[in-house]
Parts: structure tokens; C-alpha cells; sequence
């Protein structure tokens, strides 16, 4: 895949889901560029927002197998990876795969679910497989989750634990609408639009472009000053002193990856600190953990990494 | 005529007339050549050793006088050097070469010109350092408080010292020698630079490339800044070789936007320069060095006894003599006092009230009340002036004296003065008037004129005021005659400034002092200047988020709510509930003595400690307040925060 190639791809996969979705090109620009990255994404905001719609919109568009999960607080392990069930007629443990095996997974109000549940998806999201009864089996490529969360503050919630968190590549943020837009929205539904029928998208593109694509973005050159760039802002959310818990390396990974997305996307063969800044804040929200004080003091990670990508300074001048 | 100095004889006999006091006695003009020549003396005046030179349009007007006064070769000197034709002359056919007028015109705009440029080649090096200077202290100020930075390199202190242009030069000096990684840097920081200064962008170090693209608020220079940022990514991101092209094709858009000057500002700037345009002289002037200076007026007056002093106030706001009150005579010299309607209009009104006025020059400057006009004498320009010695107020008879009705009579010496002038111009009025000086044809020079309760004393020059005028021999005599129809022993000189009514605007005043165009020039530059600099400060930036309301705030408002409801007791018991879980919370594993966890970390006595654990812990919402409910919560607050500030 060349550049431009890409470059058209990712437009006209744009174009598709804008058909559909109105106003929230940030977040179908991050839910674009985190699977293009090979990444999962956390959609956190309140409901009726329109997250499910961008998740299941994607997947019509990239063509994807789409599988939805409803985490509900009695949810099981074995009800997202599947089971052995014991089959009378052969007399032996028969393989149910669950809806984990799919290209394009929803796992919507995944904090409605317990951690154990959530821990389920551990393994398919790192590794790409998932192990039951000792046998791994390998995942469906691509493999993207999508999960959808209330925030936390929300009743009936649990909190995702750092581990589960930081196997997210992005966490989206959605804002309510701003008025204009969402009368369009409201327009948009009165005309005659339904979200359950999605049948009037075509899709753009095709899972094994979307895995040409990935590869393709994983092959944009990142050079030295850009690296160094990365990982310095990283670095100082370590030593942010209203931080407690800092981001790890492989945050510093997920900015890089998600930066030669961005750069592939525009058609450049290269990534400059411009494809780094706008990523940093989706990166880096849901790996910081902010310091108890600076929590009651109304401090919020996004104001912090905002600092810190203030204080760092932009590579230049290393002719 | 005899029977009229008769009776004015019995009247000076028999106390029958009321007299003027004869204010002006103390004025002899058999004195005034003596009195001129000590102020010569005592003073020093240059205005004929060595006048001021060039000299000026009215000391010209008085070079007739160089060669009569002593000693005053200086000043024939210097006449003959501004009268005397030059010794050469062009020879006839020279005039084919004349130039055409508005030439004049043209090479006087290209030398205001070339003085900008001057000026602007003086300021913008001193600016252009100072700028240097400071910005090379912002960075080395950034470099003490971030020792942990990476060492700057060679070309961040360039960029961080030098202006657009130093930039640009070092950037083409670069690429002359085949540098061209550094020379595409030095292009994009010259250009990043000179959008800076215009406003159109913010530099910052957070800033990347693209950034400064979408920011830059310059629609004719964006472009031109999105190539550079371009060549100058492929090169330092994309790993993509530096080339001459590259940094050709840099080197233009660069160019394009340091070059790009805003020309408003130049248009603007331009007339300024040229319209507060005014001539000097490089010359200091002194005192008593301009033959058609004042300053042997003042001395005659105040060697023949008179109270000469400078008006010091506007001519258009002197008081109106009160009835019977004896005010100061005014002398205006309108050649030099220039004065305006309103002026006019109040000096009437003044000498209508009563004052003494002297005026001198031109008399279609005088306010038109009076009467008077030129006249030009016809024979030598010689005058001959009478003393006014005293005058006579003639009761009518069988009246009473009320003073407004009473008829004058002038008494002059029997000597009379004689003078010479440079000058011809002499007086005629509409009404009656009272001959003081004439010249041989009869032709009034000086007169009185009585206007309302007042006199004015018209003079038809103001050479005999002037230096020069004063000392030719036998002119100050003339003077001292001439100022006794004053019948004043107090006089006030007015200044060149006094001659206009105060402004009633500081926008009138600077109209008034010659810089209205200054202003008109002025207000365009400042609203550009307002314009770019404001463009700058005004553009939008991200405001933060709304943050929530603070934990203080909160606590605080919480307070004030308890302390609204009195209820202490429950705000004792919330915080002592607070601080028991957050004190366990850094205890010792199974110590339960909070109490002496507070007297060990806050340094406190422990029993003074565990009472004030003990009262903070009986607080109970409900109970009925004790009274000392605030003041343990204060305490316990204060010990809390050493405690907690002793873990940290």
C-alpha cells in the first residue's frame, strides 16, 4: 500500500461514517486512527451520546465481523471468550467460541461488569487470543474492542483497573453536543433516520485493507528527535508531582503508534512532533493516575498532560 | 486756544479742576540715551559686537540703524553680508538651466526622506540590540531554571540572539557552503521570527510547525510558511537529504515573508516625519544678542523709574480694570505678540474698562475699535515726540465731579524729542485721536486714542521697541516720550506666547503650537500601530477548562454555613472525623493512639495533644454547643496540617 492510497482509504472511510455520524469528528477520528493503530479504544461520556453508534457505524464501513457485548454486572468470563460444552452425541468437550471472536467487538458499559469479567478481555486485547480450558485460540485480524464506559462517577459502575486500562491505546472523550449540532442530530432522526438500520452504508473498505493499512502505519519512519520527544512527555508525567502514578513505556509506544497513523493519514511517509501533540492527551488521560490531593483540588488529568506537553519542548533546530 | 490756558491756569491755581496725578514725572527722555548706554554697558548685549547670525527678518528691517549706533560694526557687518549681492553673477544664458519649480518641492521630500532613513538607520540597530539583548537574557534565564535541558546548540543560540534578518543571512551564508540542513532551520526561524514581530504568530517552544501553519493569522504569508515548514520536515523528520533546491525554494518564501514590510506603516510614518518638519538653528541664541530683541526696553523703562515686567498671563484673560483702579499700561508689540479675534475683541474691552494700552506694528492687527490705519509718511523718516507731562480733568462748570463726564487737557513739555526710523509707516485714525510722534510731513507716528474709560497708545512700528531701534542715538529719548502719554509708572510687556486665549482643549493647544498635522499624522500611525499590536493581544487563545470548585472554597463555604446555622459542634465533629481517618491512615500499623500520633509528628506536649484529641472526638452533630467548638476545630486544623506536612 502506498501512501496516497492510504490517504484515500482513510478519507473515505471518514466520508462513510460521517453519513451517520454528525458532530463528533473527534471522536470517529480516534476510533479511526486507534484501530488503524492495532489498538483498542475506551469511549468514556454519558449515555446517549452516540459511542455505540461510531463503534457499529465503523464496522459496517470497514466491513468488519461486529460482535456486541453488554456488560452487565452478572456477566461471566465464559460468556465473553466462550466454553467447552460437553456434547452427548460425540461424547466429548465441544469449543463455544463467544462473541470475543470477532474483527470489530463493542464491549459497551464495560465498567458496568465486575473486574474479574473485565479481566477477561486481558488476553485477547494484548495477545490477540484468548485461552480457555488450557487451548489458546488466535483471534480474527483484525482485532479491534471498542468499550464504552459511563463515567465513573455514574451508580452501578466499577472502576477499570490500571491493567485493564493501560491495554487501551486511546481514551475518548465525548462531550454533549454543542446546540447547533445537536439540533442537526435531532433534525437528522426526525427526517427519517434510524440508528438500529444501518443498511444504507457501504463499506469503504475491506478487513484486509484495514490490516494492509495497519501495516502500512507501522512502517511510517519516526526519527530520533521525534522519539525522544515521545518519551520525554512521558517521562514527565513520572515526575509530575500531582501525578501518583505515571504512564508506563508502553504509552510511549501507543503515542508512536498512533502518531504514524496520524502521518500516514495526511499521505506522509514520516512523523513530525504535529502528529504526536493532538495524540497525547487520548494516550495519556487513562494511564495517569492523579495524587488523592490533587484530585480534591479539582485538578484534572487532562489539565496535567496539557502542562506537561506545554513544558516540552518541540524538536527543531537538529540540523 | 489762550483763553482755554487761562482757565486751565486758574484751575491749576485755584484747586477748582481735578488733576491727574502726574504719574509719569519720574520719565526724562534727557536721560534715556544715558540710561541706554549703561544697560549697554552693565549687560553686555551682543546685538551689536556680534549679533545672532543669520539675522532674522526684523533685524534686517533695522539695518539702517547699524551704521548710527556705536561701536556696532558687528551688526553693519552682518548687514552687509544679507543685503550685499554676491560678488559673482551667473551669466545670462544660465537661465535656460533653471530648474523647474516643483523640483524645490521634489528634492525637499527625497532629503526628508534620506533624514528618515537616517534616523531609521540609527534607531533600528540600537532597537534591533536591545532586543538582542533581552531576548538573550530571557534564554539565558530559561537555561538556569532548566539545567536538565538538553545544551543548546549552535544554531538555537543564533536563533535565540538575532533578528529576521541576521537569520536570513546566516541562513544564505549556510547554504552557500552546502549546509543546507541548517540553512532550511535557519529559513523557517527567520520567517517564524519576522511573523512574530508582525503579530501573526505566537512563537513558543511547545509550538510545532504545523501549529505555527494553522496559527498564523498572515493569509499572504501562510503559504509561503507551509512550503518551508514542508521542506524543513522532510529533511529533519522525513530522513530525506537537504538540498540546494530545497533550500532555494526555502530561501524565496522566506524572503517573501521577512521582506514584506507593512507598508501602511511606511505611508504612515513617512508624512509623520515630514509634516513635524521645523527649522532650527544649530546656534544657541543669548540675551541681547538680536538687534530686534526687547531687552533695552526693559532696561530704559527700569532705569527711568517705571515697574517693567512681563505680562506673564494671556492677553485674553487680563481682569477688567475695576472703577477708579490705576491697572498696570500693557505693552503689545504685535509684530512679535501675535494675537487672535477673541484677544482682540477682550483688549477692547479692557482699555473700554479703563486700561492703558500700548500697541505696536502693524495696526490691521489691532482690534478695529480704535480706529486706526496705515498711513505713509512722505519725507524723511524722521519723528519728532512730545512729552505728555500731566493731565488736566476740567469739572464742567456748575457740576458736581462725578468723574465720567469731565473733559481732559494734555500738558506737554516745552522740549520735544526727535528720532529716526527705518521706516516710513505711519497712523491714521477714523476718530479723534492725540498726536505724541510725527514725522516731518506731519504724518502721526504715535497717537493717543481714547476708547471708553481707557487710552491706547498706537505706535505705527515696533522698531522703537527693539534693540537696535532703541540704540540709535536719540531714539530712546523718542521712546521715553512717547510711553509718558502712558501717564503710567507700572508697565507689563506682553510675551509672543500671551497674544492667544487659552486653549480650551488640549487638542486646540497642540493645533495652536503648530503640530496639528503632527496629530493628523499621528492619530493614523497610532491606530495602525493599535491595530498590529492589538491584532496580536487580542487574538483568541484556548481558555482552561472550568475547573471544579476547589477543595478550600468548598471547605470554606461549608464553614460559613455552619457558622450561619451555629452549629460548631457538627463542624468539629465532621472535621474530627476527617482527620481521625486520614491520621489512622499514616499510623503505625496497630497503633490506635491518635492523640500522641498528632503530639509526635506536630511536636506538640502529649497531654496537651491528647486533650485536644479527646474534645475534638466528644464533638457530636445535634449537641448543644459548648462554645469552644470553633476554636478546637482552628487548633486542631493548624496540628492536622503539621502532621500531615511532617509525613510528607
Amino acid at each position: 500500500m502506498d501512501p496516497s492510497q492510504f490517504q484515500q482509504t482513510f478519507e473515505r472511510i471518514k466520508q462513510q461514517m460521517a453519513r451517520v455520524i454528525v458532530g463528533q469528528e473527534q471522536l470517529v477520528d480516534g476510533v479511526l486512527v486507534g484501530a488503524l493503530a492495532k489498538g483498542h479504544i475506551l469511549v468514556e461520556g454519558a449515555p446517549g451520546l452516540g459511542k455505540t453508534l461510531v463503534a457499529r457505524t465503523l464496522a459496517v464501513v470497514s466491513g468488519c465481523a461486529f460482535k456486541r457485548i453488554q456488560f452487565t454486572p452478572d456477566l461471566m468470563p465464559s460468556d465473553i471468550t466462550g466454553s467447552s460444552v460437553y456434547s452427548r452425541e460425540t461424547g466429548k468437550f465441544t469449543f463455544v467460541p463467544g462473541p470475543i471472536f470477532a474483527q470489530l467487538l463493542l464491549a459497551d458499559e464495560i465498567n458496568r461488569a465486575p473486574a474479574k469479567t473485565q479481566s477477561a478481555l486481558l488476553e485477547a486485547m494484548q495477545d490477540h487470543q484468548v485461552t480457555v480450558d488450557g487451548t489458546s485460540r488466535p483471534l480474527p485480524a483484525p482485532f479491534v474492542v471498542v468499550a464504552t464506559q459511563n463515567p465513573v462517577e455514574s451508580q452501578g459502575t466499577y472502576p477499570l483497573p490500571e491493567a485493564q486500562l493501560d491495554r487501551f491505546l486511546f481514551k475518548l472523550t465525548v462531550d454533549d453536543p454543542p446546540p447547533e449540532v445537536e439540533r442537526t442530530i435531532v433534525r437528522h432522526h426526525a427526517d427519517g433516520f434510524d440508528p438500529t438500520d444501518l443498511s444504507a452504508l457501504q463499506a469503504a473498505t475491506s478487513p484486509q485493507e484495514i490490516a494492509a493499512m495497519q501495516q502500512h502505519a507501522q512502517g511510517v519512519r519516526v526519527d530520533d528527535a521525534v522519539v525522544t520527544y515521545v518519551v520525554e512527555m512521558v517521562r514527565r508525567t513520572r515526575d509530575d508531582k500531582a501525578i501518583e502514578l505515571g504512564a508506563s513505556p508502553r504509552a510511549s509506544i501507543a503515542l508512536v503508534r498512533a502518531a504514524q497513523v496520524i502521518a500516514a493519514s495526511e499521505g506522509r511517509t514520516f512523523v513530525t512532533p504535529d502528529d504526536v501533540k493532538p495524540m497525547v492527551a487520548p494516550v495519556l488521560r487513562h494511564r495517569v493516575m492523579l495524587h488523592p490531593d490533587a484530585q480534591l483540588q479539582g485538578i484534572t488529568a487532562d489539565e496535567r498532560i496539557d502542562e506537561i506537553v506545554k513544558a516540552v519542548p518541540v524538536p527543531r533546530l537538529a540540523a | 486756544m489762550k483763553a482755554h490756558a487761562l482757565v486751565l491756569a486758574g484751575a491749576l491755581a485755584c484747586g477748582a479742576a481735578a488733576w491727574a496725578p502726574p504719574a509719569l514725572a519720574v520719565m526724562d527722555p534727557a536721560q534715556a540715551q544715558a540710561d541706554v548706554d549703561a544697560a549697554m554697558r552693565a549687560h553686555a548685549y551682543t546685538f551689536c559686537r556680534a549679533p545672532h547670525e543669520p539675522l532674522s527678518g526684523d533685524a534686517l528691517a533695522l539695518c539702517p540703524h547699524a551704521s548710527s549706533i556705536p561701536d556696532c560694526s558687528g551688526y553693519a557687518a552682518a548687514c552687509a553680508k544679507m543685503t550685499t549681492p554676491p560678488s559673482w553673477s551667473l551669466p545670462s544664458w544660465w537661465g535656460m538651466f533653471a530648474l523647474p519649480p516643483f523640483l524645490g518641492v521634489l528634492f525637499q521630500v527625497l532629503m526628508w526622506l534620506v533624514v528618515a532613513a537616517l534616523v531609521l538607520a540609527i534607531l533600528v540597530p540600537v532597537v534591533a540590540a536591545i532586543v538582542r539583548y533581552r531576548r538573550r537574557d530571557d534564554a539565558k534565564a530559561k537555561k538556569e531554571e532548566k539545567p536538565s535541558a538538553a545544551a543548546p546548540e549552535r544554531l538555537a543560540e543564533l536563533v535565540a540572539s538575532s533578528d529576521e534578518e541576521a537569520l536570513l543571512a546566516r541562513a544564505d551564508e549556510l547554504a552557500a557552503r552546502g549546509e543546507y540542513g541548517a540553512a532550511l532551520q535557519l529559513y523557517l526561524a527567520a520567517g517564524l521570527r519576522a511573523l512574530d514581530k508582525r503579530g501573526a504568530v505566537r512563537i513558543a517552544r511547545d509550538r510545532t510547525n504545523g501549529e505555527y501553519v494553522r496559527a498564523c493569522a498572515d493569509a499572504q504569508a501562510k503559504p509561503a510558511l507551509r512550503e518551508i515548514v514542508r521542506e524543513v520536515d522532510q529533511v529533519q523528520f522525513g530522513g530525506q537529504p537537504a538540498t540546494r533546491e530545497a533550500a532555494s525554494r526555502a530561501a524565496q518564501r522566506a524572503m517573501a515573508i521577512v521582506k514584506a514590510v507593512p507598508l501602511a506603516i511606511l505611508v504612515v510614518l513617512l508624512p509623520l516625519v515630514l509634516g513635524c518638519s521645523g527649522a532650527a538653528s544649530l546656534k544657541p541664541r543669548v540675551a541681547g544678542d538680536d538687534p530686534a530683541g526687547g531687552e533695552l526696553l526693559r532696561d530704559v523703562l527700569r532705569a527711568q523709574g517705571v515697574t517693567a515686567k512681563d505680562l506673564d498671563s494671556s492677553l485674553a484673560t487680563m481682569p477688567l480694570p475695576a472703577a477708579g483702579e490705576l491697572t498696570p499700561a500693557v505693552i503689545v508689540d504685535v509684530e512679535q505678540t501675535s494675537i487672535d479675534d477673541d484677544t482682540r475683541a477682550h483688549l477692547a474691552s479692557w482699555v473700554d474698562a479703563g486700561g492703558v494700552l500700548v500697541l505696536a506694528g502693524s495696526p490691521t492687527q489691532w482690534p478695529k475699535e480704535f480706529g486706526a490705519s496705515y498711513a505713509w509718511a512722505t519725507g524723511p523718516r524722521k519723528i519728532t515726540a512730545r512729552r505728555l507731562l500731566a493731565r488736566a480733568v476740567e469739572a464742567e462748570p456748575g457740576e458736581e465731579d462725578d468723574g465720567d463726564d469731565d473733559s481732559e487737557s494734555a500738558i506737554y513739555a516745552r522740549t520735544e524729542e526727535h528720532g529716526v526710523l527705518a521706516t516710513d509707516r505711519g497712523l491714521k485714525f477714523k476718530g479723534p485721536s492725540e498726536n505724541i510722534a510725527w514725522f516731518d510731513d506731519k504724518t502721526t507716528y504715535a497717537a493717543v486714542v481714547a476708547y471708553g474709560k481707557g487710552r491706547v497708545l498706537c505706535m505705527a512700528s515696533d522698531e522703537l521697541l527693539t534693540n537696535a531701534g532703541i540704540a540709535h542715538p536719540g531714539n530712546a529719548a523718542a521712546l521715553v516720550a512717547i510711553l509718558a502719554a502712558t501717564s503710567r509708572s507700572d508697565v507689563r510687556i506682553a510675551d509672543p506666547e500671551d497674544g492667544v486665549s487659552p486653549p480650551s482643549t488640549p487638542i486646540a493647544a497642540l493645533l495652536r503650537a503648530g503640530l496639528g498635522m503632527g496629530l493628523l499624522h499621528a492619530v493614523p500611525f497610532i491606530l495602525v500601530l493599535f491595530v498590529g499590536a492589538g491584532t496580536r493581544l487580542s487574538r483568541p487563545r484556548p481558555s482552561p477548562p472550568p475547573r471544579r470548585r476547589a477543595f478550600a472554597e468548598h471547605v470554606a463555604a461549608v464553614g460559613a454555613l455552619y457558622a450561619r446555622t451555629h452549629n460548631g459542634a457538627h463542624a468539629l465533629a465532621a472535621y474530627a472525623r476527617f482527620a481521625d481517618e486520614r491520621l489512622r491512615a499514616r499510623m503505625p500499623r496497630g497503633s490506635t493512639d491518635v492523640g500522641g500520633f498528632l503530639a509526635s509528628r506536630a511536636g506538640m506536649p502529649l497531654d496537651v495533644s491528647q486533650r485536644l484529641w479527646a474534645r475534638a472526638m466528644q464533638a457530636k452533630a445535634g449537641a448543644p454547643p459548648l462554645g469552644d467548638e470553633l476554636s478546637v476545630l482552628r487548633e486542631l486544623s493548624v496540628v492536622y496540617a503539621a502532621a500531615m506536612q511532617q509525613e510528607r
